[in-house]
């Protein structure tokens, strides 16, 4: 009888402890739809990685529950990333991923350590913007009208240096940096009513330690995909921690408090330059500087030096899988710098890169080595129309205004571009716009057409007015691509040259309008997903005058064209609805339909492959769909064994 | 370049006085000639020599295709395959296959498969692509080509382009960019080392002093900033005329010192004070009566000199800071294929690499064959 009962009661405690346990994410009225992502873990017990376990153990860490939030997010299946790209699995704790980054960037910029730690308020399964749901926050809800968000941020939630995050931080993001004219001359559009860059800049109030309220003037349904996606943008715009950065900001500390530090970085009383050098924003995350500052992301900066960026686990991260095991997984991430990009392919040939993202025209040499060097290639999609030709508009030469602003111009060289001839040799032949066909003859007829039909001594056209065109192509990116564009363009009769230059070179010149023509890439296959808003000028430096005119609202900048401001009104019909809404839909419908009458720009190689590289002992590998949700999701992968 | 036409010396009749009596009575450079005649080697060097320099010269002849056209359907293809033995035919007529482009997704590689179900026979003195013979005269005939397929004797490069027709032309920038070099280049060092050596006191000092800097500092670092100093928007013509005295502006030091080693020994000899007592002016002596005596000394040195100046514009080329495209030269073909995939998987696009070292080496054989006959009342 004893021995029936104390099976019994052991029994019902297991019983109930299951159903007792994590409860998973509460369902959000208001989101813009179910969070069918949402997982519930197997159990409350959480579980550390041994490198923390031995921290606690010495004494130089709190213990487990008290690092983890009230309420973690939960990884399991379909959360990160979607289910159709990838087998998820829950992991083990694992040592060191190793990846590398090149210069491309700048050499303080490690591309992969930048996208796997980020970190966003509101986040949805993969690279994408629907089914959003709450991140760093527990909970997020919209007005019916789109212009009130409600926030309250996880209880328990700290920063990497152990500190509570509280609403304290946002205010201070907000109010102190934000909207605080040193620090910031203009609130983005972003951060405006309805997105747009005339509306008044977003209002805080605080309810309680943990809870918030962002609102606008009028309706603003984009505001939860911007603060989910777009740009790749993490929280660091409105939460930042207040308790490192009070001390380089006036209000809360005294100049003469600040002298010390002012001088070693050679200023007199400009607190905000010290200011802005000690805050890391989104893009700086893999940065020098981020070594030290307090973080939410799952790794933190530890280390800089001899060629390589160390970051390590953050003891304080918010999220766990569905065994309760706290993420990531990785104790350590390594990016090496890579100076020459040859290198790229031969370190991963050597074995010495466990995850990256490579290209395809090294492809067959990967393939060829991946026996020897143990990892496995998977084909994945690039988001962008990565090679993308840019006409500058406000070039000053009147005559090559006459003749960019003919839209037959455009349309000539988008048919007369042999892209499928790039798309074989660069890229394995994909990246082929859909509908596209190379046809020479018609390119002939419509320059013929619109007046460039007489030709000089050495064949090149003459423009409309009859005076010699010569156009000089300015790119720093995939040499390749862009001589065989040029080859193309000369095909055509024109007399078009190329120049390649360092990437700063070419952004400073495209800064100053000084180019004619460049390469660059832009977002126009994953615009709907919520991406990037490059449709919108400055368009790598081919428009910069109205991207400006745009942003400061009218201010500054050349007054675009009624064909141009045409897309500034549909940009904010976007930004006032709800990702994938039927008005959503519509507003891209009348973008797609913008693309084709103007052809503002001639996209080359659209969504093309890239071939993720990642060790066979690798786990959470997507195998397939696009590879920037891969490098979003990193805190998820593992070594098998 | 030889002032008096060489009488032969080799008289297959003839006493051993009349031999002698030739010997003796020989100028300078029959004797030269004479001795240089029987060093094998440099002999096969001025042969090839001969043969590469008409190539560069009449390129466009020789080749099938002009630089910059492409065949997309062929990019990266192999060589093509020229069959000797026609079945068809039943007779020695060259043909070739057409080639398909087919993926091999398991290796990412593109494969070409001859099509051998037609022959597409090879063509001598065809009209082909027009182009302007020495650059004036507008002509068509090309030596060879095929109608239909390419006929791509060291394949493709990535944009489909033909690497034997852009190597061959591309040798023209290549081997006449060491004449400007090393003419100027000599012109200087003669000039500098002449005086120098010559006059003596502070104005040796001043001129040797700036030779030693020179000469000290590392040969590429220095060619590589000064190639970057040249606008990059320059046309291809004038950056060729640019680089050829950016490398002689490196290369006059070693010359000028040399001369002026020779002209501090020779200057005490008598001819030399005869010519001033004769009423000669300074720089008559020293460019009628001292350069001269070791003119072989000269040549020998301007020999060497060339494949210096030919892998001096290779370097900077492949570094690409030298000739641009779309400009060709052996340096920009090799800066093209300087990546793993090339190496790896297209190592035809390196035979220019094979161009460059026949140039050199042909050079220095000439060069040798020249010093072992320059001096021949030393022996």
């Amino acid at each position: 009888m004893k021995r029936q009962i104390i099976v019994l009661t052991v029994a019902i405690i297991m019983v109930s402890s299951v159903f007792a346990g994590g409860r998973g994410e509460k369902p959000t009225a208001g989101a813009s739809e179910a969070a069918a992502s949402e997982v519930a873990a197997v159990t409350t017990e959480y579980q550390e990685a041994p490198m923390l376990a031995e921290l606690v153990k010495a004494g130089k860490l709190p213990p487990l529950e008290q690092r983890l939030p009230k309420e973690p997010f939960v990884v399991g299946p379909g959360v990160l990333m979607e289910a159709k790209y990838l087998d998820w699995e829950p992991g083990k704790y694992s040592d060191i991923l190793r990846t590398q980054h090149s210069g491309m960037h700048g050499s303080d910029f490690a591309s992969n350590i930048r996208d796997g730690n980020n970190e966003p308020i509101l986040m949805a399964p993969g690279m994408d913007t629907q089914g959003i749901r709450p991140n760093l926050v527990s909970e997020f809800s919209a007005s019916n009208d789109n212009k009130v968000f409600t926030f309250r941020i996880r209880e328990g939630l700290k920063w990497s240096d152990g500190t509570p995050v509280t609403t304290d931080d946002v205010s201070f993001a907000v109010q102190d940096v934000m909207l605080n004219p040193k620090l910031t001359p203009s609130v983005l559009p972003k951060y405006r009513s309805g997105g747009k860059s005339k509306g008044t800049p977003l209002k805080l109030d605080v309810i309680d330690k943990y809870s918030f309220t962002i609102s606008f003037d009028e309706q603003y349904g984009a505001f939860p995909a911007e603060l989910a996606l777009v740009n790749w943008e993490g929280y660091q715009s409105l939460i930042k921690p207040k308790h490192f950065l009070a001390r380089y900001h006036a209000t809360y500390t005294p100049l003469s408090e600040m002298k010390a530090e002012l001088e070693k970085a050679n200023l007199k009383d400009e607190w905000w330059v010290l200011f802005r050098n000690k805050d890391v924003t989104h893009w700086e995350i893999s940065g020098r500087k981020a070594i030290g500052f307090p973080a939410l992301t799952p790794w933190v900066a530890t280390e800089d030096s001899g060629g390589v960026k160390v970051f390590t686990r953050n003891p304080y991260y918010f999220r766990v899988d569905t065994n309760g095991k706290q993420l990531p997984y990785f104790d350590y991430v390594y990016s090496y710098i890579v100076q020459d990009d040859q290198m790229l392919p031969m370190r991963i040939a050597a074995g010495e890169v466990d995850f990256e993202v490579s290209r395809m025209e090294w492809a067959s040499f990967l393939k060829e080595n991946a026996e020897k060097g143990r990892y496995t290639i998977r084909e994945t999609l690039q988001q962008t129309s990565l090679v993308t030709l840019y006409l500058n508009y406000l070039y000053e030469d009147a005559t090559w205004n006459q003749v960019v602003t003919d839209v037959r111009f455009r349309q000539a060289l988008d048919a007369g571009i042999n892209k499928k001839a790039i798309a074989d040799a660069f890229f394995w032949g994909s990246g082929i716009p859909s509908g596209w066909t190379y046809d020479l003859e018609k390119a002939n007829r419509l320059l013929d057409e619109m007046g460039m039909n007489r030709r000089d001594a050495h064949g090149h056209r003459l423009a409309p007015n009859g005076k010699p065109l010569s156009i000089l192509v300015e790119a720093a990116n995939w040499p390749g691509q862009d001589e065989m564009i040029v080859a193309d363009m000369q095909k055509l009769g024109l007399d078009a040259s190329l120049k390649m230059l360092t990437a700063d070179l070419r952004g400073t010149r495209a800064s100053a309008n000084q180019l004619m023509a460049t390469i660059g890439w832009c977002h126009a296959p994953t615009w709907r997903n919520g991406t990037w808003r490059d449709y919108l000028p400055p368009w790598w430096g081919a428009a910069v005058g109205w991207g400006t005119w745009y942003t400061s609202a009218g201010q500054e900048g050349s007054e675009p064209p009624d064909w141009v401001k045409e897309l500034f009104a549909i940009h904010e019909d976007i930004m006032a609805v709800t990702p994938y809404s039927p008005e959503f839909n519509d507003a891209f419908a009348k973008m797609d339909k913008w693309q084709v009458d103007n052809i503002p720009y001639i996209m080359v190689s659209v969504q093309p492959l890239e071939p993720v590289i990642a060790s066979k002992r690798l786990g959470n590998v997507q195998h397939s769909g696009y590879k920037h949700a891969g490098k979003l999701a990193m805190e998820q992968l593992f070594f098998k064994n | 370049m030889f002032l008096f036409k060489p009488r032969t010396l080799t008289a297959r009749t003839g006493t051993r006085d009349s031999d002698v009596e030739a010997y003796y009575c020989a100028s300078q450079y029959q004797l030269i000639w004479a001795a240089f005649k029987k060093h094998r080697l440099a002999m096969f060097g001025v042969l090839v020599l001969t043969l590469m320099y008409t190539l560069a010269i009449f390129s466009e002849f020789f080749t099938p295709y002009c630089v910059d056209t492409r065949f997309p359907d062929y990019a990266d293809a192999p060589p093509t395959r020229v069959y000797l033995w026609s079945r068809q035919a039943r007779a020695f007529r060259p043909f070739v296959y057409a080639r398909e482009k087919q993926r091999n997704t398991q290796t990412y590689r593109y494969d070409y498969v001859a099509q051998t179900d037609k022959e597409y026979p090879v063509h001598f003195l065809i009209r082909g692509e027009p182009y302007r013979l020495l650059g004036i005269i507008p002509a068509r005939l090309r030596l060879f080509g095929s109608e239909g397929p390419p006929i791509l004797l060291f394949g493709a490069d990535k944009q489909g382009r033909d690497v034997f027709s852009r190597t061959i032309v591309g040798s023209r920038v290549s081997l006449f960019v060491g004449f400007g070099g090393v003419f100027v280049s000599f012109v200087i060092g003669c000039t500098l080392g002449g005086i120098s050596g010559y006059f003596g006191g502070w104005v040796d000092e001043i001129i040797q002093r700036s030779v030693d800097l020179l000469v000290s500092m590392p040969r590429i670092p220095l060619w590589m900033t000064l190639a970057a100093a040249i606008p990059k928007n320059w046309t291809p013509v004038a950056m060729y005329f640019a680089i050829t005295i950016v490398l002689a502006v490196v290369g006059w030091a070693g010359l000028a010192r040399v001369v002026r080693g020779k002209l501090l020994a020779l200057r005490e000899e008598d001819y030399v004070m005869a010519a001033r007592v004769i009423g000669c002016r300074e720089a008559g002596v020293i460019a009628k009566h001292l350069i001269p005596s070791f003119t072989s000394f000269l040549i020998v040195h301007l020999t060497l000199a060339v494949p210096h100046m030919i892998l001096g514009e290779t370097a900077l080329s492949f570094l690409g800071l030298g000739i641009q495209p779309p400009a060709v030269s052996w340096g920009v073909l090799l800066q093209n294929a300087q990546n793993l995939q090339v190496v790896a998987h297209q190592p035809w696009q390196l035979i220019p690499v094979c161009f460059v070292i026949a140039a050199v080496l042909m050079f220095n054989f000439v060069g040798d064959g020249l010093r072992d006959a320059a001096d021949p009342y030393g022996r």
